[in-house]
């Protein structure tokens, strides 16, 4: 657990070195770039989803370029938002690997161990997403964050760790949800001493 | 309408210490009681009835240690020495099954009201869950219209680095000023009459996971702000602040070297155990103190006796003990201090190298009574950790620790040495998981206040029965988000209860009897009145008033959402005395009846989800003001 930490970290360190150019190479484990997306995002002008993408006149410090264009409704198409896919997704290890990352990048110290909510709200297939969850919206959120205090993990993250995370909270309710939550038992046992309340 | 003058009614409830001796001593044939053989009120059918554990204490010559809520409420519990007592007694054991609504005000911001109102003058302050506004409420007209709200406009983003909800446990009033504290680090006062804001002061940062969730207390023109983060990683602090100007006099960490503590030559703590130089370092890897935690975002007492000004600090981040060995001073420790320099007197730390959250933020009630057979000045300490501890508040000596819960972390403490007798088996560390732990993090209760009835040397506590499973894992930190590392889940303790509302007897450190729950917890505060009353709410909306003595339900009300807030008492215009209480369910435990938190995660909210998963079936999120009246 605590080497994919450091391997994450040792990630962003030739991240923020690069500069973010677009001409830059994705970062050393990045993905391949998702057939859907390409297909979807039409024009020449745009860019896969995440992408580096050069710093605007530099005022912005390498350090904290921001991964985007991300994908979203802007992204031109009909609707790419809808047909963008992770592409780790059916993908057993990344999904295992998204959920050390939550872990890890404590995710779930806000949203709950297995994602059912706390400081952030429940990611589980039972909630409404405000932002939505296709996998292009879920994307965004982490990217971008949100205005009710979700970070913007895309000026830490690399994409293709922020698409494993989407690839897990994906997997969320499903069969391959890996690690689910141990039942809570029903109450704990009566041989501790109880007051006689 | 009465014209009504806040002084003169001041006077008229102003009871000496004297006074309320002699009606403690008088004894119930003092009070209106109602017969316990009768059959309950229509109200309260369905409603739990107590059970007595043992007879009433012998009246004693109980002395209070500060002025009252005398017909106002000025002071977030009423008064000085956190009673949460109020001498009025319009309403009473005889009458309170007339009470009725006389008004309502719903803001509806869905999530936890806790907290109470204040009352000053003809105006009732209210301070909502983020965004932290001040309504004023104009007493005079009938069913309250609103005079002015004021909204502060907090950071936005402050609502992400709140460990347990966005709460805020109200105002305190002073010099013509409403003080309170903003989720983001900002204190504000607020003109009491017009609603312009006179000051405003940045304390801290989000970007580091501090916040600010307590209420302020006002001594001698400083206002005292603590903040909150120890889930995040925060460096705990308590704040003074000049109540003129808002510039800050001194600023006591909990961690760090002796000067950044406030700890000098005026630092005389009774147990070995807390004496050393610098321990705020010593007793931390190194570096670790600065991220250690130890927030103050409990409720404050002051003596005006020995002018000492009493708190307790938060856990030791983070969860998982094994990233930080050593005592990890001065987390989980109740401070006396001088409130004008700051300076410690005396410092108490619960549980070394905690494992478990035991945050000792609780209240400290201050009261003055014979113990064992002398009079004594104590400072009752009814702990998240399961124990009710009761202090000598003049240098810190232990004279009592009883389990008010199941409690099997420690088995007792020792009065010689101030140390729990841990059971090693159930504290938790790196590579194990540790389950059957009672109580869980959020303890035997949490930080909702109890109240202390002089009359009846009785301590009302809100209690809840949940024990934990925890699985500490390694944790690094990242600025701005939770530094917990420990995987919790919570569930209902032994006994077949979930929650009991305990008359507890301070002299004698057992319960006199206990009303109960067994579908939900109990995580709302309490109100103890001259009227032989007490009132109480419960997570699924019930608003109730029980015979002091007797433990008996004379009344209650199924208000609109689970109950987290604290009732308070005063003197309308009119002359006639109101309860008001906060409904809106929300706060730590309670969060798991917010839409945003799953019932299918029993770690969820930070493990407490598995304690009450079926909360949704009960009770739903949306703040209302309620105001009864006979």
């Amino acid at each position: 657990m605590l080497r994919l930490f450091l391997m994450v970290l040792a990630g962003l360190i030739p991240l923020a070195m690069s500069g973010c150019s677009a001409s830059d190479p994705p970062p050393s484990g990045a993905p391949a770039p998702p057939a859907a997306a390409e297909s979807a995002a039409g024009t020449p002008a745009a860019q896969l989803p995440g992408t580096p993408t050069q710093p605007v006149n530099g005022t912005v410090p390498p350090a904290l370029a921001p991964v985007g264009p991300i994908p979203g409704p802007q992204m031109a198409g009909a609707d790419p938002a809808t047909t963008i896919q992770s592409p780790y997704a059916n993908d057993p290890s990344a999904l295992e690997q998204g959920r050390q990352l939550f872990v890890e990048m404590n995710c779930a110290g806000c949203h709950g161990g297995h994602a059912g909510g706390g400081m952030g709200p429940d990611l589980r297939p039972d909630h409404i997403f405000k932002y939505g969850n296709l996998p292009a919206n879920l994307f965004d959120s982490i990217s971008e964050g949100r205005a009710m205090g979700m970070p913007a993990w895309g000026t830490k993250l690399p994409p293709d760790v922020i698409w494993k995370l989407v690839t897990y909270i994906q997997s969320l309710g499903t069969q391959q949800e890996p690690d689910k939550a141990a039942p809570a038992p029903a109450h704990a046992p009566d041989s501790i001493a109880s007051p006689a309340y | 309408m009465m014209a009504h003058d806040g002084r003169q009614r001041s006077t008229r409830w102003a009871l000496t210490a004297a006074t309320l001796t002699a009606l403690a001593l008088a004894g119930p044939a003092a009070y209106p009681q109602s017969s316990v053989s009768s059959p309950p009120p229509p109200s309260a059918v369905g409603a739990p009835t107590p059970k007595q554990l043992n007879p009433l204490p012998a009246a004693a010559d109980i002395h209070t240690v500060a002025p009252l809520a005398d017909g106002q409420w000025t002071l977030p519990a009423g008064d000085y020495a956190n009673t949460r007592f109020s001498p009025l007694k319009q309403i009473n054991a005889a009458n309170v099954g007339g009470l009725k609504v006389v008004s309502t005000m719903a803001d509806g911001i869905p999530h936890g009201w806790e907290g109470q109102p204040l009352v000053v003058g003809d105006t009732m302050y209210v301070v909502t869950p983020y965004p932290d506004k001040l309504i004023a409420i104009d007493l005079k007209a009938p069913q309250g219209p609103v005079k002015w709200i004021y909204n502060p406009r907090p950071d936005p983003r402050s609502q992400g680095v709140a460990c347990c909800d966005v709460v805020n446990r109200g105002a305190v009033y002073a010099d013509g000023k409403i003080i309170y504290n903003l989720l983001d680090v900002e204190t504000v006062a607020v003109d009491a009459n017009t609603g312009k804001q006179v000051w405003r002061t940045k304390l801290g940062s989000i970007k580091n996971g501090t916040t600010i969730t307590m209420a302020p207390l006002v001594v001698n023109g400083k206002v005292f702000v603590g903040n909150s983060g120890n889930e995040l990683g925060t460096r705990g602090w308590i704040t003074a602040l000049n109540v003129s100007d808002g510039s800050i006099a001194w600023r006591a960490y909990s961690t760090g070297s002796d000067k950044d503590c406030l700890i000098g030559p005026e630092f005389k703590p009774y147990y070995a155990k807390d004496r050393g130089k610098d321990l705020g370092i010593k007793t931390w890897p190194p570096g670790q103190w600065k991220i250690g935690g130890g927030a103050v975002w409990g409720w404050i007492s002051y003596d005006p006796e020995t002018k000492l000004l009493f708190y307790g600090d938060g856990n030791p981040g983070t969860w998982d003990p094994t990233q930080r060995p050593g005592d990890n001073k001065w987390s989980n420790t109740i401070f006396a201090r001088n409130p004008e320099t700051g300076q410690a007197v005396w410092a108490f730390q619960e549980d070394a190298h905690d494992a478990w959250d035991y945050d000792t933020t609780i209240e400290n009630i201050l009261i003055d009574m014979p113990w064992h057979g002398r009079m004594r000045k104590l400072l009752i300490h009814p702990g998240r950790m399961g124990f009710v501890q009761v202090f000598d508040r003049t240098d810190g000596q232990l004279l009592s620790a009883e389990k008010y819960v199941p409690v099997n972390w420690a088995r007792s403490y020792s009065l010689q040495t101030g140390l729990p007798d841990e059971d090693p088996a159930y504290r938790p560390h790196l590579g194990a998981t540790t389950s059957n732990i009672c109580p869980s993090s959020t303890g035997g209760k949490d930080w909702n206040p109890t109240a202390f009835d002089p009359q009846t040397g009785l301590l009302y506590i809100q209690a809840h029965n949940v024990c934990m499973t925890d699985t500490p894992h390694k944790v690094s930190y990242i600025a701005g988000t939770p530094y917990l590392g420990a995987d919790v889940t919570m569930f209902p303790g032994p006994g077949g209860w979930e929650g009991a509302f305990i008359a507890w007897d301070v002299a004698d450190a057992r319960p006199v009897w206990t009303l109960q729950e067994t579908k939900l917890p109990l995580f709302g505060g309490v109100l103890a009145t001259g009227g032989n009353l007490v009132f109480y709410g419960t997570l699924d909306g019930w608003f109730r008033a029980v015979d002091a003595r007797t433990g008996r339900i004379l009344w209650q009300f199924k208000t609109s959402s689970g109950i987290v807030g604290e009732p308070m008492t005063f003197v309308g215009p009119d002359g006639k005395q109101y309860i008001a209480v906060y409904s809106g369910v929300g706060g730590w435990l309670p969060v798991a009846a917010l839409p945003s938190v799953s019932e299918t995660d029993p770690t969820a909210a930070l493990g407490t989800v598995g304690a009450v998963p079926d909360i949704k079936k009960y009770t739903s999120p949306g703040g209302v003001l309620y105001v009864f009246g006979l």
